[in-house]
């Protein structure tokens, strides 16, 4: 009987285990998938910010709409993305929460209309890496015609190209607003300038992704952007976008993700900052119309706050938090 | 007296076979999936305020309801926070989001952020601390978005 007993224990004992165990890894996967998607929804949202404090002001009449018309400046990027991701995970504002934040970004391209960014990782004065932005890459492709090699330069929403060769030790360069004109016929298409781009910029990504490899750190991507729109539904890339791709990330608790954000939105308005002197003589800035009724005048116009600040002008907090009327501001 | 001593530690993991770990499953299970909906209704709030460009009262008492129904008691805060640029001294610029006190009408550029953090303890919590003596930490989450 207690031989009975003994075993029917042993048995419990291994039962136990095994429920246990079972649990365990269900939890497990809960709170991994869990992980992730709060991971992508942050990524998706400090994307979204990062593209839009990337894109400055050219005139009055910027058409955002327009790829052509959009001007793309890296300066704020990185510390826009940061500063979303450490508010989607409750991090303080600091440098080191930076640096844990780009510890986790696997590669980073910020696309124009004509070339590309990649952020890039170097050593700073301290034993810390960071993430800085490289010059401007154009989409560039070599063909060869007569025993000379011509290099052509396309831009993402237009026909505009250049070609630079190198003619008896000169280097020659020549430009067009159209692939039909001479240099250019025959040597660009529609269809070709596609492939160009998606070719670069796969290439650029992926050697990014190899680069900014930590030490150990292995590298499981495969990835390839389309030239036009897969059947199964990833788009190309056709206008000025900002592109993301997550390594593992340990304050997410997430210890590998192979996933990638693209965030290409059409930003259809950006409102100016304007600067003036208010009543007591002091330089102040708001949003445009956010003044509206006020008594003072305009005196200049600024992309940004940022941009407002370093003019001199400082946060008028009467007005900052009213609503923008956007029918009276130009978009 | 070894008889007993079987007879009780077969008792024992019968019960933590039967009852404990049965609990433990269903409660960890619903824990992990009220997270999600959480998850999901915070997301789908953040969407829609900052596509709409406003938060309503009704918008607020909606998302509130609906956090709250997943049998965590949840304290909820919205906040809005407007973005602004100082020049230092050294002629650095230091950026820096305000929390504005009207929270209704939203700007685009502004950041809609939400945090939710647990009031009380969950029956799994419960459980755990009770059969493994484990403490786990209170749920909480942010999520911020910027107004489109």
């Amino acid at each position: 009987m207690k031989t009975w007993f003994n075993l029917f224990n042993l048995l419990a004992l291994f039962t136990l285990f095994f429920v246990t165990d079972s649990l365990y890894r269900k939890l497990d996967l809960y709170e991994k998938e869990y992980n992730a998607k709060r991971l992508i929804c942050a990524v998706e949202y400090a994307a979204e910010k990062a593209f839009y404090d990337s894109i400055g002001t050219r005139s009055n009449q910027t058409d955002y709409i327009s790829p052509i018309q959009v001007v793309v400046d890296p300066g704020k990027t990185l510390e826009s993305f940061d500063v979303m991701m450490e508010l989607n995970y409750g991090l303080s504002q600091s440098e080191a929460s930076d640096i844990c934040i780009e510890d986790s970004i696997a590669g980073m391209s910020l696309i124009t209309n004509d070339g590309y960014y990649l952020a890039r990782l170097q050593k700073t004065g301290e034993d810390a890496m960071r993430l800085y932005w490289s010059p401007k890459y154009p989409y560039s492709y070599e063909k060869e015609e007569g025993g000379v090699v011509y290099t052509y330069g396309v831009t993402l929403a237009d026909e505009r190209w250049y070609r630079i060769w190198n003619k008896g030790g000169t280097l020659r360069f020549a430009k067009g607003d159209s692939y039909g004109d001479a240099g250019a016929a025959g040597a660009l298409s529609d269809s070709l300038r596609r492939q160009i781009i998606s070719q670069t910029l796969t290439d650029a990504v992926a050697l990014s992704i190899k680069e900014n490899a930590r030490s150990g750190q292995e590298i499981g991507y495969s990835f390839y952007i389309p030239s036009r729109q897969t059947l199964s539904g990833i788009n190309a890339v056709s206008s000025p976008s900002f592109l993301v791709v997550m390594n593992s990330a340990p304050y997410a608790g997430c210890d590998e993700t192979l996933d990638a954000a693209i965030t290409g939105i059409k930003v259809i308005r950006k409102v100016r900052t304007v600067g003036y002197v208010n009543e007591s003589g002091e330089r102040k800035y708001c949003y445009e119309t956010q003044q509206a009724g006020g008594t003072c005048d305009i005196v200049e116009y600024f992309s940004s706050p940022e941009a407002a600040a370093k003019a001199g002008y400082t946060a008028d907090y009467r007005f900052i938090f009213n609503k923008i009327i956007y029918e009276e501001t130009a978009y | 007296m070894h008889g007993f001593l079987s007879r009780t530690a077969g008792l024992v993991l019968v019960f933590l076979l039967l009852v404990v770990a049965p609990l433990l499953d269903t409660y960890g299970v619903q824990e992990m999936e009220n997270r999600m909906e959480t998850l999901n209704d915070v997301s789908e709030f953040l969407d829609k305020v900052t596509d709409k460009g406003e938060i309503t009262e009704d918008d607020l008492n909606a998302f509130y309801l609906a956090v709250e129904s997943h049998g965590m008691m949840l304290d909820v805060r919205v906040e809005r926070l407007v973005k602004t640029a100082t020049l230092l001294d050294d002629g650095t610029v230091s950026t820096a989001y305000i929390m504005a006190d009207d929270r209704h009408s939203l700007n685009v550029g502004d950041i809609v952020k939400v945090e939710l953090r647990e009031m009380s303890t969950t029956p799994y919590k419960k459980l755990l601390n009770m059969f493994l003596r484990l403490e786990t930490r209170t749920y909480g989450l942010d999520m911020a978005k910027m107004v489109r």
